[in-house]
């Protein structure tokens, strides 16, 4: 895997990656932690969110876990 | 998954617009997403409506904006395996199925490469639209006035014919008589028929008062010879047709029966609100009732040559009252039109014509004295007129900005296709012919052509109505510019050309590269010796057409400084005009006509601030007659021969030569008792006559013989004391000198209609109330109408010198911004090349200023073979001009070394900047540079 291929990274994948460096969650919650964390409300939105880690998950990125 | 137990509206359009996300991340995430927004669009909806609305309106467009952008992704990613997959089938491009594959690709590869230099892409398609946007409305005009065909049946049979009196000195062109055409139409068998029609400004009254409407008489041959239809209603019958004896129009109990009438569409729609129901209805017009019997098409137009007594523009049309055999031959009212019949070319029916004319001189002394001739033009031609070059110097000067923004962009290739040099010798090295290397290169060129149109087109619109709406008025035929099918294909050609011209040079020059050289020398950035070569040689061509452009425009300049600059011998500030014209059966006896206008200018006069009032047939510089060419002479001239000395007379009442500002030399002007009945006739005459009919200076005081009202036949004789002398005032242009002129008392004729003018009255529209006001007291049935501030003559005579000037001056400042744009391109290029020759120098101990001036010496003998060939070619070429110069020649030495000196500065100016930079360049980067 060449790290080069991810970058620039785009700011929902930025920020979906900082959020699951905290362990699994799931989708709602990375928005809900994203905004304690942050304080930024609204700069996650479902859409852009669940692209992401549609796409992200094909590439491989963050693997689905049970429960 | 939950379904919600409430599915808001919000919901549902939040819904929606998931559809814009492919479909299988709807399939595995869309019931999260749903859920996710549902969450916390309840907690904004705590907040308040304004943040959960929000929220909605946010949370959409996130999902259409990410949708849409990954469906794009998804395209890209599958086309660029694609691409790669058919470049290796088809690298050398000449398999003949891929033709279009090909043409696909290279357009997206040049949308991809004008997004990666966006600047220079869009300077070279708003160099392109200008141009393209510009030649296309200027064409639009053109199209409009000179070469759409005239809306009759096959106009081109159609021919104007006049009579112009050799005998008499600046006669002009006549109409010709009945008994005259009559002959025509039975001696020149080339001829299918010929009508005449005749036009007067006359009144229509109806129960909302009194309006001016243009009449037009004509013979019962007019209509079927143009062959147009009625859009309600019928055409003018020859049945029709019922002439009157003169004796019967001369009877002042003589009651007309009710005459057949044609309006106007416009007449129609206006002053009747389009009523189907008005056919059959009698109209009151020129103070006799006239039975409607068809409304013409929408836009109908006589198209009357702009010299003509007849107007185009016609609001109500019925048959001449006197039978055609009545009226004196050689010289009438009107104009004639006639139809050549199928076949039969108009060399042939000319010849024809003239034979009749020939017999006519010989029959009838009348036309052997005047020495009549017969004038026969095209209709087309007639109308066009004077406007036909003038259109076509626009129409050339826009070509010229055209071609100067197709160098420019083909230089700008030129220097973009030096910088990829190194990628199509990449690309040649790798196996793609030069074939399909120009190939793309062409296709950026129709590309660029293409957007360059769409933008220009746009452009073109706005540019139509700006020429339309600037137009001087004396332009014929403003109603029929437009952009229609024939300007699309105009421009569409244009910018295919321009696509070509553009597009080739840079093509076959830049890929003509030789990949192992340039892979090896790490690709020096250039183009070659033969590309330096072209782009110098179109700055030399774009400089040369500048100055052309700017040559013709300092010539305008300078002949409208001219114009501006002449005295029209009278003084236009400070007074106001209006036009009153009578009922013609009320006022038929001179005696009513005296008394009206004697009322009318006492109470004039007394409106408060009003130090001047006069009435005249007609003002100066506002066209039309109102006065007549006649003999004069010392007591005793025989006023009938037709050798003696001329002069123009021009009835005057008291107090308007006062009221226009004429200079008075010497004597008096008229007083109230001139031109009383029975009293003796005094005139006053202009400074020209004076010089020539009394040398010595002794003018006022001595007597002339004069034939007052010569129009009507001989008039009356009489002998006149002259009692004062004026200057000359310029009535028909202000760039003549007319015939010297006699003034007369205005109530030896007392015309119909009639212009007053007012001094001192201040604000017009204040003037015109009380005026009106007068008039309703006077006669409520006479119309008052074309109010206006004198100076507005002047402005409109002044019109189309000015509008000629403001087009050549735009088209000349783009000549130069694209020209000094070029410079500046070509030269910074050339300093771009040679940074590291110039760091060499530095370095080697060059003073900075031998390198800037060794730029600017660059840049300068581009402009001087610029402007030396430019001033060659414009020397030849601004004759072409003549016609619309007024006291400046072509070769004008102040505009010529005007345009060199403009020039120079802005040659200077582009080669400045390259210029400074070269001399500001670190020696050690410089060497460095690659």
């Amino acid at each position: 895997m060449n790290i080069d291929d991810y970058l620039p990274l785009s700011a929902p994948m930025y920020s979906v990656l900082i959020t699951l460096g905290d362990g699994a969650m799931h989708g709602f919650g990375i928005i809900e932690t994203f905004e304690e964390n942050t304080g930024q409300r609204g700069a996650l939105l479902p859409g852009s969110l669940y692209n992401t880690i549609a796409r992200m998950m094909k590439q491989g990125l963050p693997t689905p876990s049970r429960g | 998954m939950k379904r919600g137990n409430r599915l808001g509206p919000a919901h549902l359009v939040y819904r929606c617009f998931l559809i814009a996300l492919p479909a299988d991340i709807r399939r595995s995430h869309g019931p999260e997403m749903l859920d996710a927004f549902r969450v916390m669009w309840d907690r904004r909806s705590e907040e308040g409506r304004g943040r959960a609305s929000a929220f909605v309106a946010r949370a959409c467009g996130d999902a259409l904006m990410e949708g849409l952008s990954e469906r794009l992704r998804r395209i890209r990613d599958s086309r660029a395996v694609r691409t790669l997959s058919r470049h290796r089938r088809t690298r050398n491009g000449d398999g003949g199925g891929m033709m279009m594959g090909d043409f696909l690709d290279d357009v997206r590869l040049t949308f991809r490469g004008f997004l990666r230099a966006r600047g220079v892409s869009a300077v070279l398609v708003l160099t392109l639209a200008l141009g393209i946007g510009a030649s296309t409305a200027v064409f639009s005009v053109l199209d409009g006035v000179l070469l759409r065909p005239l809306p009759f049946d096959e106009p081109d049979q159609l021919i104007t014919m006049r009579h112009e009196l050799t005998n008499i000195e600046g006669a002009g062109l006549y109409g010709i008589p009945g008994p005259d055409l009559l002959d025509y139409m039975d001696g020149a068998p080339s001829i299918a028929g010929v009508g005449s029609i005749a036009a007067l400004d006359t009144n229509l009254n109806d129960d909302q008062g009194a309006a001016r409407v243009t009449m037009g008489w004509v013979t019962p041959d007019f209509f079927p010879v143009l062959g147009n239809d009625a859009a309600v209603g019928r055409m003018l019958d020859p049945s029709d047709w019922t002439p009157r004896t003169r004796a019967q129009m001369e009877d002042p109990t003589f009651a007309p029966p009710p005459m057949p009438v044609m309006l106007s569409n416009e007449i129609w729609r206006d002053r009747f609100g389009a009523d189907p129901d008005l056919i059959g209805r009698s109209v009151t017009i020129n103070g006799t009732q006239m039975n409607v019997i068809g409304i013409l098409e929408p836009g109908f137009r006589v198209f009357t040559p702009a010299d003509a007594a007849v107007p185009s523009k016609i609001d109500a049309f019925t048959y001449m009252p006197l039978p055609m055999t009545e009226g004196e031959r050689s010289a009438g009212q009107g104009l004639a039109i006639a139809r050549i019949a199928p076949g039969v070319s108009i060399e042939q029916a000319t010849a024809d014509l003239e034979r009749v004319t020939a017999s006519l001189v010989e029959t009838h002394e009348r036309h052997a004295l005047l020495g009549t001739r017969l004038v026969v033009a095209p209709l087309l031609d007639g109308v066009v007129g004077e406007a036909r070059s003038f259109l076509w110097i626009l129409f050339g000067s826009i070509g010229l900005v055209l071609l100067i923004a197709i160098l420019n962009v083909a230089n700008l290739l030129l220097v973009r296709a030096a910088e990829r040099n190194q990628e199509f010798a990449m690309r040649i090295a790798l196996g793609v012919s030069r074939t399909r290397l120009i190939r793309q290169l062409l296709t950026e060129s129709v590309v660029l052509a293409s957007l360059g149109t769409i933008a220009g087109l746009a452009f073109a619109s706005f540019g139509v109505q700006a020429l339309v709406a600037l137009a001087p008025t004396d332009i014929p035929r403003v109603t029929d510019i437009g952009i229609d099918g024939g300007v699309l294909l105009f421009s569409v050609a244009v910018s295919s050309v321009a696509a070509i011209l553009f597009g080739l040079a840079p093509a076959i020059i830049s890929t003509r590269v030789d990949p192992a050289t340039l892979l090896t020398s790490r690709g020096a950035i250039g183009m070659g010796r033969t590309g330096g070569k072209v782009r110098n040689a179109m700055i030399v061509g774009e400089v040369a057409l500048s100055v052309l452009l700017v040559a013709g425009a300092g010539l305008l300049l300078r002949s409208f400084g001219e114009i501006a600059a002449v005295d029209p011998g009278y003084d236009p500030e400070g007074a106001v005009a209006l036009e009153v014209a009578l009922p013609f059966f009320t006022y038929r006896p001179l005696e009513r006509r005296q008394a009206f206008f004697d009322e009318l200018l006492e109470r004039s006069r007394a409106i408060p601030g009003v130090t001047a009032a006069g009435v005249a047939p007609r003002l100066p510089l506002t066209g039309g007659s109102g006065s007549w060419s006649a003999i004069y002479g010392p007591p005793g001239t025989d006023l009938d021969d037709p050798e003696g000395t001329r002069a123009r007379y021009r009835p005057a009442s008291p107090g308007f030569l006062e009221a226009l500002g004429a200079t008075l030399i010497e004597g008096r002007t008229f007083d109230v008792m001139d031109g009383a009945q029975g009293g003796e006739v005094v005139v006053v005459i202009d400074r020209a006559l004076a010089e020539a009919a009394f040398p010595d200076g002794d003018a006022v005081g001595s007597y002339i013989d004069i034939a007052i009202a010569a129009y009507i036949g001989n008039g009356r004789k009489a002998t006149a004391r002259v009692v004062g002398v004026t200057d000359v005032v310029r009535y028909e242009t202000l760039t003549q000198d007319g015939e010297p002129t006699i003034w007369i008392p205005f109530n030896e004729y007392a015309p119909l209609e009639a212009a007053l003018v007012l001094r001192g009255a201040g604000d017009p529209t204040a003037a015109a109330v009380q005026v009106r006001e007068i008039l309703r007291d006077i006669d409520p049935g006479a119309p008052v109408y074309a109010l206006r501030a004198l100076t507005d003559d002047v402005r409109t005579a002044t019109a189309r010198s000015r509008y000629a000037l403001l087009l050549m001056a735009i088209f000349a400042l783009s000549a130069l911004v694209l020209a000094a744009v070029g410079l500046y391109g070509v030269i910074s290029h050339s300093v771009q090349q040679r940074t590291r020759e110039i760091g060499v120098r530095i370095a080697l101990g060059a003073p900075t200023t031998e390198i800037g001036r060794m730029v600017l010496v660059q840049g300068a003998k581009l402009a001087i073979v610029g402007g030396v060939l430019g001033t060659v070619i414009a020397l030849l070429v601004t004759p072409i001009l003549e016609s619309l110069l007024y006291q400046v020649e072509s070769w004008d030495p102040i505009t010529l070394a005007g345009t060199s000196l403009l020039l120079a500065l802005v040659a200077t100016a582009s080669a400045w900047f390259p210029a400074a930079r070269a001399s500001r360049l670190d020696p050690i980067d410089a060497i460095r540079t690659e």
